[in-house]
């Protein structure tokens, strides 16, 4: 049995001295660990060593930039001490310097291992919907409009940016820690970005809107805000001003033109936009907001509004009209994306299309019910919605994540009962599908 | 010799539209009673929550619309929008004749469809100007 020591290796940045926090476990002492595994994390601080820019790497992460210490074999983990680090003290990021040689713990291993060995790095980065929230418990548990993670030992290549309705959150964040399975299934040099519907719904039409909008643009949306919400009859409680700021904030961003700081044992590296883009059809509502003055769009889903309280719902009626889309609206929406979107660079785009089965329907006669029959049935919707996606996938080169087939391969009623929210095995089948079809377009990172 | 069909009870219970359901809510009533409905009339719309309506992220929310699939009068609507129904509880009674007491035994179920409808959960209409 051999004991090698598992330290942090290098880890530079120009300009910057790189700190954190104390090492925390994933794994308990005695764990039998297998290479690749994480076993380890500790938040990460870059202090710069000369005036702090504006422009400085992960400026709106640095509250929450992590690294995951994987085993660099198989092993059996040993803590380099019997101390708990759970101290407040222990988890900010500029406790400590980075050491290359300092040891977090050892592995026991069976074989011919060396007696120190650098751990495996993967890095998570969070944007904050505020800086007062914070979560520092674990791995990337606070609240983000943005979250997101890569390897550290080669440069990150290939980067899917994920917007989505909430069917995509397990498939893409996974069921252990966020992103493992997802990466796991990637080459090794993948960055996934996970953008969540908490405060807005990502239908194609806001992407675009998002991805065309000026700087005097967002100003003028920011500015009516603030002039309009407020000032109605209803006084918002404190909740719906976070409800709302939260909204607004998520708009006047731009998911898909962001540029993103990747962190490597080499350095940092800028990158301006991503090499595939996963969305999904469930983000697509029959009616969108539209603002009747400054025409932009907006959505969230009805339960959301619902409870959101009475001054959002007074505010969103008062200055928005419910736009009817139809299946050929919603196409021309994604082409305008893409277009707009491969302008910037090559970009692949996969769908998620609608589960369509509904079990315990049962009509004999559609002339029971009013025209168009999409407006009306779920499961015509969601036929139309998918056919569409078909015409989209020629005209664009779109690739299908065929969620109704599996679901219906699976059977709906026991992995899809809701027709949105899946099982494990059919959320696995999705990840499976995904990295399938970005190894088969060739995306950097996924072959 | 002339033979008369004769009139007929009939019901219409919360049928188990989901098998992890518990309950529905009634959304939407189409038809008053009193009102004689001829087949594809719509009857109610229903909301089945399979979080049973306790707080949830993404709460999975579906709608259903039932239809009648023949000619009969509606004569009773126990439940008015929003109440909760038990998977089995009575929805409707309906009679084949204008006049027929309902009092009684029903002689079998309302023949119905059973469509899941595009819903809309954010109360957007709700007294909306």
């Amino acid at each position: 049995m051999k004991r090698t020591e598992l330290t942090l290796g290098e880890l530079t940045v120009a300009n910057a001295t790189v700190r954190r926090s104390q090492v925390r476990w994933l794994a308990s002492d005695g764990h039998r660990c297998a290479a690749g595994e994480p076993i380890a994390y500790c938040s990460i601080g870059l202090q710069a060593r000369t005036r702090v820019s504006r422009d400085r790497p992960f400026a709106d992460e640095e509250l929450d930039l992590q690294v995951a210490l994987a085993a660099p074999r198989a092993g059996t983990v040993r803590h380099a001490s019997q101390e708990a680090f759970t101290g407040a003290r222990d988890r900010f990021q500029l406790s400590d310097d980075w050491a290359p040689d300092f040891v977090a713990g050892y592995l026991e291993c069976d074989s011919d291992a060396p007696q120190s060995e650098p751990a495996m790095l993967r890095f998570f980065a969070g944007r904050r919907f505020s800086e007062i929230a914070d979560t520092r418990m674990g791995l990337l548990t606070g609240w983000y409009d943005r979250s997101r993670a890569w390897p550290g030992e080669r440069e990150a290549v290939g980067t899917l940016a994920c917007l989505g309705s909430c069917e995509q959150e397990s498939v893409v964040l996974g069921e252990h820690l966020p992103f493992s399975e997802l990466l796991d299934a990637a080459d090794g040099r993948a960055h996934v970005v996970y953008v969540p519907d908490d405060a807005l719904v990502p239908a194609a039409r806001i992407t675009a809107e998002q991805l065309a909008r000026t700087p005097e643009g967002a100003r003028d949306i920011a500015a009516d805000f603030a002039r309009t919400f407020g000032t109605g009859n209803v006084v918002p409680s404190p909740r719906e001003w976070i409800f709302m700021n939260a909204m607004i904030a998520s708009l006047l961003r731009s998911p898909l033109s962001e540029p993103l700081d990747l962190l490597s044992r080499g350095g940092v590296r800028r990158i301006t936009a991503p090499d595939a883009v996963l969305c999904s059809l469930n983000a697509e509502p029959v009616s969108l907001l539209r603002h009747r003055t400054l025409g932009y769009s907006l959505h969230q889903y009805g339960y959301r509004i619902a409870t959101a309280g009475p001054a959002v719902l007074d505010w969103l009626r008062k200055n928005f009209e419910q736009v009817k889309r139809t299946p050929d609206d919603i196409k021309g929406d994604y082409e305008a994306l893409i277009d707009a979107a491969r302008a910037r660079g090559d970009m692949q785009f996969l769908v998620i299309n609608v589960v369509s089965t509904f079990g315990t329907e049962q009509v004999q006669r559609y002339n029971q019910f009013e025209r168009p029959l999409g407006n009306v049935l779920g499961s015509v919707r969601a036929r139309e919605l998918n056919v569409m996606l078909h015409d989209l996938a020629r005209s664009r080169n779109v690739a299908i994540v065929d969620c109704d087939a599996m679901a219906a391969d699976f059977g709906g009623r026991l992995h899809v009962p809701d027709r949105m929210h899946g099982s494990p095995t059919l959320q696995r089948e999705v990840r499976n599908e995904i990295v399938r079809l970005l190894r088969d377009r060739r995306v950097c990172g996924f072959m | 010799m002339i033979t008369f069909a004769p009139s007929v009870i009939l019901t219409l219970n919360l049928p188990r539209l989901n098998e992890l359901m518990t309950t529905a809510r009634v959304e939407k009533i189409h038809a008053g009673p009193g009102v004689l409905l001829e087949p594809g009339s719509a009857v109610l719309d229903l909301r089945v929550d399979l979080s049973d309506s306790f707080a949830h992220d993404c709460p999975p929310v579906s709608f259903y619309r039932i239809v009648l699939r023949e000619r009969a009068w509606l004569r009773d609507l126990p439940n008015a929008p929003g109440a909760d129904i038990e998977v089995g509880a009575p929805l409707a009674r309906f009679s084949t004749e204008e006049r027929e007491p309902v009092q009684e035994q029903p002689s079998r179920l309302a023949r119905v469809a059973i469509a899941g409808i595009v819903g809309d959960d954010s109360a957007w209409h709700d007294g909306a100007s």
